[in-house]
């Protein structure tokens, strides 16, 4: 059993947990059998329909059913008074973990607050809130925007030959990937002078509104070397911009993403050049393996977040491109 | 000299102190004003009824109070929504002014550090300038509302989104913690929601107003018809702007009380707040309704929405599939709303007669009287006042011999006497004046159908004395109006007696009335010294003349549809009436004190068996109205009339009826006055005079009431 668990908690950063666990269970046999059944989980995600919530769910869902817990999906469709609402009823029904993908910082942080002051472990999966919590499962947004940063530097500043300008299009301004990936990336470029970012408009992750940013974007400045799209999905509409204004060659297109089949038909396509990938149907094992955790009573020792960083996948077009590199539904 | 009147030995006549009957109920809920937003209601019914039966624990206390704090916000814009709709207008502003109410609250707690209560202020004048801008576009200047705040709504819309962005991120990571804000965001006041007051707050006011305030009913009058508004002296522009104003300033609060609880907006803050309002408001009034101001339908339709959504959402269903079952369920509701309004009114007609069995007394004590048995007397009596009266139902006279008659037109007609050649009108009235009797201080009084009672002293002033009595217990229809004034008489002490012949049916219809056969009509009392009107006896069959005992101890009351005449004893009402006559020869209408102790009744119209038979069968007679045109209906004879002389004890002594194609028929009442009777008709263009033989020629009625006077 012990041998088992050992293989699920393959990330590194759950090597703390495993600690915990182990003397959790010091005593009883190896494959001594743990009973999750009856417990309940809540997933309110910003909205299902998209890749990154349908992985999470899938996998998280297979945790349930092979352990016998119920898993139940909140669909705030892009609502955030919606999902305010949605995750107080949640909290009022008192399930074992709560699962919560957070739009802004701070929308949720005073709920996260409460439910974990009413004895409800609460999963941050992705995008975290200013309030931690018992774990939060993603990537870390940090590295991201520094690796992406520097990359730009590279392609686009001193030496390069490039104009040096750079269009950020993040999802949503306040949205913990925005906020920790824009001042990451920023003190990358304020110690590059040479590159300037001409604009910072939030798409509210749609790709129609970021294809307008772009496309206005692109006439005000023709020389832009690159497009740092805080998501994916969104940025396609960017690269469609781009590739519209025949500027393919041009432009470096750099987003973020879960990294399933679509990244890589972008890619392929031309639409973007770069897409850091988190793996999403990685990160929904990792969420579903720390639920199951959660639930037999993980915690970190000193009260701090249990943390699951998701590794990274950089996906380019190139020789190196691996249509592989993807999931798929 | 008169009789005395035995009254204990008088058979009883039962009175049903409550009359209950399916149909009746189902007719009288669907004449009501509330029925026409019975589906809104039933629908919300149903989704509660739903939720309850797929779910487990969703009107848990718990959950019920998250509603409370989630919904007042999207509430409040509802009843904003509401105003600027009953005005006549549309705001599709609403949205973007919220979330720019919002941010406004936001960014004046976390950037500017204002104190709560600046922070609100500052959030209703955003708002209410929202407000004042579309008002004086689409109200003072005159623009159309849907072009104005469309104009508005995406104008706004890039204000916030460029405020927003460029400071959210300050916003999201401010520290500033405040006890007032968390209390209205996150705190019960009084076991409830701070916002959830708010809302019953406004919800209240906006109640008040639209009931009770003269703002109120300008905005519904403005709605209802522009034109009629401005015609009707208000001031329409003005009204107009002055209504979106205050549909901005809720939005303004609510959406303070919004950034209060999310102490965060978003770029999809107030996005599509517009069309969930209009459809709240569609769902709640059964359409696009302007001046119709109704608060509690409204948010009877917000809760079904938003209920219905938050429910499906809660069950774990796909968003969007949530949405297009919202949309669907909102199309089925809406097409069983249209359709019920547009039929209700034809159900109610369907519904609404509703016909009883009645067994009426044969004809009795009319051996040797009926009209083929005897001399048409009337047909010696003189045409007064011919073409020049439009159906005189009661005639009196005054001491001096003058005629008066109530008149089609809502007149008081006066003959003068002794030729009665000339007419003369003395007073305007309205409505359709009925019975008239004099009081001690000769002013005349009247029973005016659709009006109520009413007195009229001899320089034409009209007062009105009462036109509302008690409710009675037990009814669906708010009966307090008096609808039928039919004939009066009074007291000794002043008191007047009345009757309020049918409380279901106007004087056009009094005929649906008799088919219907039902205990209707009521007796009631209006005390001039207290100003106090009191039900004596209600569920009566048509109570229709009323005449005081020439010994002033009782009260003669017709029942028309039964044939009978009944008797109450003044010093004792409660005990209900017995019978003084029953089985006449037709309808009796009003009974008149004649000189030798007995008394004048007029029958309207004639019994015939087929008509007797007809009432015993209620379903016979509810196919008839349904199925064949009213001038082929079975019915009394109403071609003949004519007056019975009856003692004080209520035994006929004679019978006076016209030729059958004589000129005085129908004959709803008859005055005996110094030696001749004076007999009108409700359907008659003209007054028989008859001279009496054999009677006391300085009997007149005022002496008989009032003594010498």
């Amino acid at each position: 059993m012990m041998y088992k668990m050992g293989r699920k908690l393959h990330r590194a950063a759950l090597g703390a947990v495993v600690g915990a666990f182990a003397a959790l269970t010091m005593g009883s046999p190896a494959n001594a059998e743990f009973d999750l059944a009856g417990k309940r989980v809540i997933f309110v995600p910003i909205s299902m329909g998209i890749s990154l919530t349908e992985g999470w769910a899938r996998r998280m869902g297979e945790h349930a059913d092979i352990h016998g817990y119920s898993f139940e999906i909140r669909d705030a469709a892009f609502n955030m008074a919606a999902m305010t609402e949605l995750l107080a009823k949640a909290i009022t029904e008192k399930p074992d973990v709560l699962v919560v993908h957070n739009p802004t910082v701070q929308l949720l942080a005073r709920q996260i607050r409460q439910a974990e002051a009413d004895g409800i472990k609460v999963l941050q999966i992705n995008l975290q809130s200013n309030q931690p919590s018992t774990a939060f499962v993603g990537a870390n947004w940090e590295r991201i925007g520094t690796g992406i940063a520097e990359d730009i530097v590279k392609e686009c500043g001193a030496g390069s030959g490039k104009s040096g300008k750079v269009s950020i299009i993040p999802g949503q301004l306040t949205a913990a990937d925005s906020v920790i990936m824009n001042e990451a990336a920023f003190k990358v470029f304020e110690q590059h002078p040479e590159i300037e970012v001409v604009s910072n408009q939030a798409s509210d992750w749609e790709p129609e509104k970021a294809r307008q940013i772009t496309a206005t974007v692109l006439q005000q400045h023709p020389d832009l070397c690159a497009i740092f799209g805080h998501w994916d999905v969104h940025t396609m509409g960017a690269g469609n911009a781009v590739k519209d204004a025949g500027k393919a060659d041009d432009v470096l297109v750099y987003s973020t993403g879960g990294g399933d089949d679509v990244a890589c038909k972008a890619i392929e396509d031309g639409i973007q050049d770069r897409i850091w990938s988190y793996d999403a149907d990685g990160q929904g094992r990792d969420a579903g393996t720390m639920i199951d955790l959660m639930l037999q009573g993980a915690a970190a020792a000193d009260g701090s977040m249990l943390i699951a960083e998701s590794p990274l996948k950089i996906i380019k077009a190139g020789p190196d491109y691996d249509a592989g590199m993807c999931w798929s539904m | 000299m008169a009789a005395s009147i035995e009254f204990s030995r008088l058979p009883k006549q039962h009175v049903p102190r409550l009359v209950i009957s399916p149909r009746r109920i189902v007719g009288d809920v669907l004449s009501r004003g509330w029925v026409e937003s019975i589906i809104p209601f039933l629908a919300l019914l149903c989704v509660v009824v739903g939720i309850l039966l797929t779910t487990d624990g969703y009107f848990a206390v718990s959950n019920l109070l998250t509603l409370a704090q989630y919904t007042p916000d999207a509430g409040l814009v509802v009843l904003a929504m509401l105003i600027v709709v009953a005005v006549g207008g549309i705001d599709l502003s609403v949205g973007s002014n919220f979330a720019m109410s919002a941010f406004t609250a936001l960014f004046c707690f976390h950037i500017l550090d204002l104190p709560v209560p600046l922070v609100l202020i500052a959030s209703l004048a955003a708002g209410s300038l929202v407000g004042a801008a579309n008002g004086l576009i689409a109200g003072l200047i005159g623009c159309g509302a849907l072009l104005t705040t469309l104009g508005t709504m995406i104008t706004l819309r890039g204000i916030y989104t460029l405020s927003s962005q460029a400071w959210l991120v300050d916003i999201s990571i401010s520290p500033r913690i405040d006890d007032v804000w968390d209390w209205i965001g996150f705190e019960k006041f009084m076991a409830m929601p701070v916002a959830f007051w708010a809302l019953l707050g406004v919800a209240i006011l906006v109640f008040v107003m639209f009931r009770q305030t003269r703002f109120g009913w300008h905005i519904l009058a403005v709605g209802g018809n522009r034109k009629a508004a401005r015609h009707g002296g208000i001031q329409v522009k003005f009204t107009i702007f002055l209504a979106y104003i205050l549909t901005g300033l809720i939005v303004g609060l609510s959406g303070f009380l919004y950034a209060a609880r999310q102490n965060s907006v978003g770029s999809d803050t107030g996005i599509g707040m517009e069309f969930f309002t209009l459809t709240a408001l569609v769902v709640g009034l059964g359409g696009f309704v302007p001046g119709r101001g109704a608060v509690i339908s409204v948010l009877v339709g917000f809760a079904t929405v938003y209920i219905l959504n938050n429910a499906l959402l809660n069950a774990g269903l796909r968003g969007d599939f949530v949405q297009f079952s919202m949309g669907a369920i909102i199309i089925v509701i809406l097409a069983i709303d249209v359709k019920f309004r547009k039929h209700r009114h034809r159900l109610l007609a369907s519904t609404y007669l509703d016909p009883i069995q009645v067994k009426i007394e044969p004809v009795a004590g009319m051996a040797g009287l009926m009209p083929d048995e005897t001399a048409p007397k009337l047909k010696d009596a003189a045409i007064i006042g011919a073409g020049r009266v439009d159906g005189p139902e009661d005639v009196i006279l005054d001491r001096d011999g003058n005629l008066y008659c109530g008149n089609r037109d809502g007149r008081i007609l006066r003959l003068a006497a002794p030729d009665y050649t000339h007419v003369e009108v003395l007073a305007k009235i309205g409505g359709r004046p009925l019975g008239l009797a004099f009081d001690a201080e000769g002013r005349l009084v009247t029973c005016v159908a659709g009006m109520g009672l009413l007195r009229v002293s001899m320089d034409g002033a009209v007062e009105l004395l009462t036109d509302q009595t008690d409710r009675s217990f037990f009814s669906i229809q708010d009966d307090t109006t008096i609808r039928m004034a039919d004939d009066l008489d009074i007291g000794p002490d002043g008191k007047i007696y009345f009757t309020d012949a049918t409380k279901r049916y106007d004087i056009e219809n009094w005929g649906l009335d008799l088919l219907e056969g039902r205990p209707n009509g009521r007796l009631i009392s209006f005390d001039p010294a207290t100003r106090r009107t009191q039900t004596i006896c209600d569920n009566l069959v048509f109570p229709n003349g009323v005449c005081l005992t020439h010994d002033g101890k009782f009260l003669l009351v017709a029942s028309t549809w039964n044939c009978s005449i009944l008797i109450f004893d003044l010093a004792d009402l409660a005990a209900g009436p017995r019978v003084f006559m029953s089985g006449l020869p037709g309808y009796p209408d009003n009974v008149n004190r004649a000189s030798d102790g007995g008394y004048w009744v007029a029958l309207a119209g004639m019994r015939n068996p087929i008509m007797d038979q007809a009432m015993k069968y209620p379903a016979l007679r509810r196919r008839m109205a349904k199925r064949v045109p009213p001038t082929n209906w079975l019915f009394g004879n109403l071609n003949i009339g004519g007056v019975l002389k009856v003692d004080g004890g209520g035994s006929i002594v004679d019978a006076l009826w016209d030729e059958p194609d004589g000129p005085l028929y129908m004959i709803t009442s008859m005055r005996e006055h110094e030696g001749a009777l004076f007999l009108g008709s409700v359907s008659n263009d003209k007054i028989g005079r008859l001279n009496l033989a054999d009677t006391d020629r300085r009997w007149n009625g005022p002496r008989s009431y009032w003594g010498e006077g």
